[in-house]
């Protein structure tokens, strides 16, 4: 541990050799006598060896909800006496103490150990924690003694997930099976059609009614349930409000429960966070690629970026045909507008959540601000409108406005944007 | 008549020094204002004391527990809170170490009052005996190894150990 001068010790030393001093010039033993004290601080207090503690960190569960409190452990071991253990933890700033439990001042005796039982609350996303700060003072309190204690840990804190009851159904599904009622004909539960039979069909497949009514062998045909491919697309390009509730905030909690609920399904999901750097996930399924989508959302974050980029950068094989792409986005950024516009105009079935912005700008002080905003809602409205001239849903998602509530809204275009394509 | 306005002075500018200093959380002033209580005595001693002063050991003490009060008040409003308990065994740590020193004053002041001897080998004696004891707790402090404060920066998030499942550019 290293030792660090109190303030004590600079003005104990001071008046000790005022003391001595006075005492010898107005030769009065009194003043000397006055000194003995703080004489004696400094002399006992300098002497004393350094003291020694042990300090372990231990997290029990590293993964967590966002808002729920992360129990951890600090243990203290000391060797030596310590009238004043002061025990803080630096966090980074999306992390917080319960309660302010920590920092905290002890006292020890030699041989005595603690456990300090201390909650964490963090923000979404990928934290390391560990960096430990003791100082240890004796009693006399001329010197402390000072100590950085690494013991990382990294936790891990999901997106705190959206109540959804359905999901939004692909045009078109994979050829896994899946949850998801197929529009093919085929060997399935749901119930699709009547057709005459034809040599090969299965005798579980006729239907006897239809059959007694019109003379001849009818057999029924249905749906088969398959999978999908799913693909995320955010949004990265801008951030604006708080981390926590902020753009980029409920962009990825709108993607993780989205990821969640379809692997649940069994569909495969991927990922492209597309802004100033591009990243992607090839579609998967299971348990192991809800992991990595996990992780790899609790990665995400803005990095600022002038360079123009579009479609053309995201590898083929994180599209797959027939995909269903989810683009979550606040339609701020030209380029992510373009890329959505460009992917329908390649015939990939779109739909758009919108992170609604409005809420993070300014209604405007003076009649300049607010016609600028009134022309930026003209342009955002707009943009929505090109999206959805191309048959592209778009369903907004503000504070007030249940994630359900905006899916509903995708569903309800999607019915009758299918209707027209066909 | 004038050494007691003089003393009430000091007495008054080291009153008012330490309460600056609390006021303003400058634990320097703790210091400043012990050094004009002990000068206010000082001068009461040297002006008006013709004989040895009884209660030097008593002035001493109070002073430490001004000092060490004052530097209490400092630490409890500048670091970490207290577990339950730690602030009762300080008050009877401060109580130890007040009794403590004093009897030591008082014994140091007994054996000056026996050994009151005068003349220019004493005052040598002396001189060499103040001299030796701060050059020993000037010796003590550098034996210590007391490392220069260090400046405390801004906290910077560590690097992420781990590689993150992303691919990409």
């Amino acid at each position: 541990m290293t030792p660090r001068a109190t303030p004590r010790l600079t003005a104990y030393a001071v008046l000790v050799a005022l003391g001595l001093v006075a005492a010898l010039g107005a030769r009065r033993a009194e003043l000397a006598v006055a000194a003995v004290p703080f004489a004696l601080v400094l002399a006992l207090g300098l002497t004393r060896p350094a003291p020694r503690v042990r300090v372990g960190f231990s997290i029990p569960d590293e993964r967590a909800l966002e808002g729920d409190d992360i129990p951890t452990t600090v243990d203290i071991d000391a060797e030596t006496s310590l009238a004043r253990l002061e025990v803080r933890h630096v966090l980074p700033p999306a992390v917080e103490i319960v309660d302010d439990a920590l920092p905290l001042a002890l006292s020890l005796q030699a041989g005595e150990s603690r456990e300090l039982n201390v909650a964490f609350r963090a923000r979404w996303g990928s934290w390391t924690v560990g960096d430990l700060r003791v100082r240890a003072r004796d009693r006399l309190g001329v010197l402390v003694w000072e100590r950085r204690v690494a013991r990382p840990h990294r936790i891990r804190v999901y997106p705190r997930p959206e109540q959804l009851s359905r999901l939004l159904a692909p045009a078109h599904t994979q050829a896994t099976t899946g949850n998801e009622t197929s529009k093919v004909r085929a060997d399935g539960l749901e119930f699709a059609d009547t057709r005459p039979f034809v040599p090969g069909d299965r005798l579980r497949s006729v239907n006897w009614r239809a059959t007694a009514r019109r003379g001849t062998l009818v057999v029924n045909e249905r749906h088969p349930d398959r999978n999908a491919d799913v693909v995320l697309m955010l949004d990265s390009f801008v951030d604006v409000g708080d981390a926590r509730d902020g753009i980029l905030g409920r962009v990825v909690r709108a993607a993780a429960t989205l990821a969640d609920l379809y692997l649940k399904r069994r569909d495969r999901v991927g990922l492209v966070s597309f802004g100033g750097t591009l990243r992607w996930l090839e579609p998967g399924s299971g348990p192991v690629q809800r992991y990595m989508l996990v992780d790899a959302l609790l990665e995400t974050q803005v990095r600022f970026s002038y360079a123009w980029k579009d479609v053309n950068v995201i590898p083929a094989r994180t599209l797959p045909p027939h995909a269903l792409v989810v683009a979550i986005s606040p339609l701020l950024d030209a380029r992510a507008v373009t890329a959505m516009l460009d992917l329908r105009a390649r015939g990939h079935d779109l739909a758009v959540v919108e992170i609604a912005a409005e809420s993070f700008a300014g209604t405007g002080d003076t009649d300049v601000e607010r016609l600028a905003r009134r022309l930026w809602q003209l342009r955002r409205a707009d943009v929505r409108e090109r999206l959805r001239g191309m048959g592209v849903a778009v369903g907004r998602w503000d504070e007030e406005t249940e994630l359900e509530a905006t899916l509903e809204e995708v569903r309800t275009y999607r019915r009758h944007a299918l209707v027209a394509r066909r | 008549m004038a050494t007691g306005r003089g003393v009430a002075a000091l007495g008054a500018l080291g009153t008012a020094i330490l309460a600056a200093g609390l006021l303003l959380r400058l634990p320097a002033a703790v210091g400043v204002a012990a050094a004009a209580l002990g000068g206010a005595y000082a001068l009461e001693v040297v002006v008006e004391g013709a004989r040895l002063d009884r209660g030097a050991p008593l002035v001493g003490v109070l002073l430490l527990l001004v000092c060490e009060l004052g530097y209490w008040s400092h630490e409890l409003r500048t670091t970490s809170p207290d577990e339950a308990g730690v602030r009762a065994r300080h008050v009877a740590w401060l109580c130890v170490l007040g009794l403590g020193t004093l009897a030591a004053a008082v014994a140091l002041e007994a054996t000056a009052e026996l050994a009151r001897i005068e003349g220019v080998a004493i005052d040598v004696l002396g001189a060499l005996a103040a001299v030796g004891a701060l050059a020993l707790l000037a010796r003590i402090a550098i034996s210590a190894g007391l490392a220069p404060r260090r400046a405390r920066g801004p906290h910077v998030e560590p690097e992420r150990a781990e590689e993150a499942p992303w691919r990409g550019a």
